[in-house]
C-alpha cells in the first residue's frame, strides 16, 4: 500500500487502526511510514478533541426540579446532536484538507472547531476551509492545494 | 353591404400590416461603452418586426436606435438607469508571514489575535502593506517590496469583479493573489463585504520556511 491509498482510508479508519494496531494493510503501512503515522496521530488528536468538546456540552449538574432537569437534558441532547452533526463535517473538511495537502510538511492544526462556509470563496483547484472568527469583520480563508496542482 | 364588408376587411388586413412609425435617435453614454449598452437594450429593439424592424448600432460611447417613439422613450429611461459611474473600490492589502518574529505587530494586531486562536504558528510579522484602487471590472497588478530582488519582492494581483449594494453593506467579488518567484504564491476568488478583512493563507510552506498570508480589506469609495 502506498501513502495515497493509505491516506484515502485513514478518514474511515477505526482508532485502533490509526494507532497501528491489528493486521490490516493500513496498520502495516503506518508501521513503516512516519509521514502517514504523523497524519494518523493528528486524526487521533482531532477525535480526542471532539470527544472533549462533546463532554463539555453535558449538563454540569442536575437541577432541583425534575422538569428543569428534563428540559436541560433535552436541550443538552439537542446540542449534542447538533455537535455530532456539525463536528464530523468540520473535522472531515479540515482533515481532508490535511490529507490532500500531502508531502511531509504537515500544516499547523487549527486550535478550535472549524465552520466551513463555502459561499464566500470560489476555488477550483484547491481545497478551502473558511473560519468564521469571533470578530465579525475578520474571516480567515485557508487554502490547501490539491495534490499535484502545483500551486 | 358586401361592398362595406370588403372595405372593412381591407382596412383590417392592411391596418394590421401597416408599417409603424419609426424614428432614429442617438444616445450618448457617459460611463457605459456602446457595445455593452447595445447588449443591454437589445430586448427593447424589435429587429424581427416584419413590417418595420427596429435596428441598433453602436460606436465607442454612443448607441443609435431606430424604433417607435414609445420604445425610444423606454430605451432612454433604461439607459439613464444603467449608465452610471462604476463603483470605485479601494483595497487594503497586508502581506504577512507566519512563523516569523514573535513580537506582536500593532499593524496586524486584530488579524493576529484571530490567527493565534486558529493556528499554532510561533508568530506573525508584517512583510508589506499596500493600498490599491480600481473600478468595477478592473485588474490591478502591483509590485511590492523590491522589484529587482526576487527574495523580497512580491507581485500583488487584484481583479475587482461585480459590486453589489452600496455603503457598508456593499459586497464585492475579488480575485486576489500574491506571487513571488522565490517565495511561492497564493490566489483565490472571494466575495467580501465592504470593510471586512479577509485573511487568505496557504497551508503550503513557502520557500525558506513560514507561511504566506494575504489580508485584503475592500472599501467602496463613493
Amino acid at each position: 500500500m502506498n501513502c495515497t491509498a493509505c491516506r484515502d482510508r485513514l478518514l474511515e479508519a477505526a482508532p485502533a487502526v490509526l494507532r497501528g494496531e491489528g493486521a490490516s494493510d493500513v496498520a502495516a503501512h503506518l508501521d513503516r511510514c512516519a509521514s502517514c503515522r504523523a497524519i494518523a496521530q493528528l486524526l487521533l488528536d482531532q477525535q480526542a478533541r471532539l470527544g472533549d468538546a462533546l463532554a463539555a456540552l453535558a449538563p454540569a449538574a442536575a437541577g432541583d426540579a425534575a422538569a428543569l432537569a428534563a428540559a436541560r437534558e433535552s436541550r443538552s441532547r439537542r446540542q449534542r446532536r447538533r455537535w455530532v452533526t456539525l463536528a464530523p463535517v468540520a473535522a472531515a473538511a479540515g482533515l481532508a484538507a490535511l490529507l490532500v495537502a500531502g508531502g511531509d510538511d504537515i500544516p499547523p492544526q487549527p486550535g478550535s472547531t472549524t465552520s466551513p462556509r463555502p459561499p464566500i470563496v470560489e476555488a477550483t483547484d484547491q481545497n478551502v476551509v473558511v473560519y468564521q472568527t469571533n470578530n465579525p469583520d475578520i474571516v480567515v480563508i485557508w487554502l490547501y492545494p490539491n495534490e499535484g496542482s502545483g500551486t | 353591404m358586401k361592398w362595406l364588408m370588403g372595405v372593412l376587411a381591407a382596412v383590417i388586413v392592411f391596418g394590421c400590416h401597416a408599417a409603424p412609425d419609426l424614428e432614429t435617435e442617438t444616445f450618448e453614454l457617459q460611463y457605459l461603452d456602446g457595445e455593452r449598452a447595445a447588449v443591454l437594450i437589445q430586448p427593447y429593439v424589435f429587429s424581427d418586426r416584419p413590417n418595420g424592424p427596429g435596428s441598433i448600432s453602436q460606436a465607442e460611447n454612443m448607441v443609435t436606435v431606430r424604433e417607435t417613439r414609445d420604445n425610444l422613450d423606454k430605451i432612454r429611461r433604461v439607459l439613464a438607469d444603467i449608465d452610471r459611474p462604476r463603483p470605485t473600490v479601494r483595497l487594503h492589502f497586508q502581506l504577512i508571514e507566519a512563523d516569523g518574529a514573535g513580537a506582536v505587530d500593532p499593524a496586524i494586531a486584530d488579524v493576529e489575535a484571530e490567527l493565534r486562536k486558529l493556528f499554532r504558528y510561533e508568530g506573525y510579522h508584517l512583510i508589506r502593506e499596500a493600498v490599491v484602487g480600481g473600478t468595477e471590472g478592473s485588474h490591478i497588478e502591483q509590485v511590492i517590496g523590491r522589484e529587482d530582488d526576487a527574495n523580497v519582492g512580491f507581485i500583488l494581483m487584484a481583479a475587482i469583479g461585480t459590486v453589489r449594494g452600496s455603503g457598508d453593506s456593499a459586497m464585492v467579488q475579488l480575485d486576489v493573489g500574491v506571487r513571488s518567484p522565490m517565495r511561492g504564491a497564493l490566489q483565490t476568488t472571494v466575495n467580501a463585504r465592504s470593510g471586512q478583512t479577509l485573511v487568505v493563507g496557504n497551508a503550503q510552506l513557502i520557500q525558506g520556511g513560514g507561511t504566506l498570508i494575504l489580508t485584503v480589506r475592500p472599501e467602496i469609495v463613493d
